[in-house]
Order: C-alpha cells, then structure tokens, then sequence
C-alpha cells in the first residue's frame, strides 16, 4: 500500500512544484522581488537564487514524476519546502506585510495556513523518500516486487 | 556478499528448485551522484535559460548608486528633519510604508517609481534636498530610487545611512 500511495504523493508533489517552477522561471525579476520580500537572502546571492531555484523546482518535478532517482529528487524538494516554511515562519513573527510568492505573481499572504500547507507537502516528500518502490523507467519498466527463491528468503 | 548475491540470484532464476514469492524491492541506494545530477541540470539549464531569457537578470545586483549621491548619518538627518526643509522619501514597496515610516516621508516605490514620482514630488523644486531611505538585506531601494531621482535632475539627493532601522534604534519619529 506504501508503494501506491508515493507513487500517489510524488507525482501530486511533482506536479506542484513543477506548476509553481513554470509561473517563475520566464521572469526571474519579479520572483527575486518576491523572494526580496522575505529580507533573508543576501543581497549579492538574490539573482542566483531566482535564477536557479525555479529550475530546481522544475527538473526535482519531473524526476518525481517519472521516478528517476526518486529519493534525491524528493529530499531536495523536501529540503526546498522545510527552507520555504522556515522563511514563512520568520517573517510571520517579523509581521512582514508580504505575499508568500509561491506560485509566481499570485499573491496569497503568508500565514499559518501557509506553513500547515507547506509541512503537509514536507511530509509527503518524507513519504516519498522512505516508501517509494514504483519506478517506471527502468529496466524491467513497471516494477515494486521481485522474484525471490522462498527458501533462500526464508 | 557478492557470493551470496550470486546465490540469490541463481536460486531466483531456477523453477526447479522450490517455490517462487515476490518480495518487496528494497530502497535504491542513493548516492551523491544523484542530487549532483538533479542539481547541476538545473543549474546548467537555468544560465542557458537566463542568458538567452530577454527578461533575463545579471547574476551578481548591478550598484546603482550614483556619485552625485552621498550618505547622510540620522543625527544629522534628524536635525533636518525637524526644521522641515528636507524631504524624506521612503524607497519600500508601499505595504511597507503602510505599516511604518519616518514621520512626514513620502512613499516612492520603485515598482511604480514613475507614477508616484508624478504624484507626489514631481513638481518639487530640482535643488530641494531630499533623503532617502529604504535598504534590507536583500534589496538596496534606496540606491535605485536614488539614482532615478538623480536621473530626473533632483541636485541635492543623498541615502539615510542605516535606513528606517537606525532611525527607529534612536527613537526618531515615525509614524504609520
């Protein structure tokens, strides 16, 4: 059931962060605004962090979803999602007046709703990484069961 | 081990000697390999992007502060203050003046600098001094709405050295 159900939790993780890469990647002005924002970044590194960021979102998306290298995909992503909620939590106790900036141009405030959506998505990600045995591209295509000699395994 | 892997495998691959069952895959070992591969794609993939992107961005901030433009401490930014000739223009986006601002400052976004410029101190005298303020960790405000201000021919423009913090940190007046 573990395995149906990361197969389930990757590709819905997946998606999303390759549906938030694609609202920030075509202009990464307006996202180190966004992350600007949040006033953690240091000034010299903003630039890269839009540039890159939104690209690790997308390439980290697409490994999840056709489940290649399933569990580095899903502990970077992981880690991206525990660095966003921490950045969240810093300017809530900061009482930034800032959108979250999370899917591109469409503002939603951070708050606590933002931080419980955040680490449910964390937890999927954790899911993932330590029950994900569904993997489409390799070399017998669809597996998550072997064959064993019943005695040898006993 | 690799004896024993062998033993398994040739055991797996007979029909003839016992039952067969189907055992859960194990995890695939990871390895740095792994998040060098996912990194370094999209680290490649994210400068041809950019390079090529006509809404791209420099890697490193451009300064832009100007030469004409000079820093001012808050001591002295203060004694100004209270005899009112200078005007105060906060740099941060317009939420943030909202919730805080040095008494009397007027808002000058930078990402709608050219409208409120019109609005707000368009018809102020060019040589009416005027300080800046508005700089974080991320984003020097400050710097840019300065050098458009000198841009617009504005002769007297300097930056509040520490910005709204340093003048908070000496219980200077803001308002909100």
């Amino acid at each position: 059931m573990s395995e149906y159900l990361s197969l389930a939790l990757r590709t819905y993780v997946g998606g999303i962060f390759i549906y938030a890469s694609l609202n920030k990647i075509p202009d990464p002005g307006v996202f180190a605004e966004n992350i600007a924002a949040y006033r953690i970044i240091p000034y010299q590194g903003l630039h890269l962090v839009a540039i890159i960021l939104p690209w690790i979102e997308l390439i980290g998306g697409f490994f999840l979803i056709l489940g290649l290298r399933t569990r580095a995909a899903a502990s970077i992503l992981g880690g991206l999602l525990f660095m966003f909620t921490l950045f969240v939590i810093i300017n809530i106790f900061r009482d930034s007046p800032i959108s979250c900036g999370c899917f591109g141009t469409v503002a939603e405030a951070v708050s606590w709703k933002k931080v419980t959506t955040n680490t449910i998505w964390l937890l999927m990600t954790i899911q993932v990484f330590l029950f994900d045995r569904i993997y489409f591209l390799r070399r017998r295509g669809f597996v998550f069961e072997k064959k064993v000699h019943k005695d040898f395994h006993n | 081990m690799t004896e024993k892997r062998e033993i398994a495998t040739a055991l797996a691959d007979s029909t003839l000697s016992g039952e067969l069952i189907r055992a859960p895959v194990t995890a695939p070992r990871m390895t740095w390999v792994d998040y060098l591969l996912i990194v370094g794609l999209s680290v490649v993939c994210a400068l041809v992007f950019n390079k090529s992107n006509f809404k791209g961005i420099p890697i490193v901030p451009q300064s832009f502060l100007d030469e004409a433009v000079s820093f001012e401490n808050p001591a002295t930014a203060f004694d100004k203050h209270k005899k009112g000739e200078t005007l105060f223009v906060d740099a941060m986006p317009y939420s943030f003046y909202e919730q805080e601002h040095i008494a009397g400052a007027v808002s000058l976004p930078l990402a709608i600098f050219g409208f409120m410029y019109d609005v707000s101190i368009g018809q102020t005298d060019k040589s009416k001094e005027i300080i800046v303020y508005g700089r974080t960790i991320s984003k020097r405000h400050d710097e840019e709405v300065a050098s458009n201000l000198v841009a617009r021919g504005h002769k007297n423009v300097k930056i509040l050295k520490g910005g709204l913090d340093a003048w908070r940190k000496k219980h200077y007046p803001v308002e909100s």
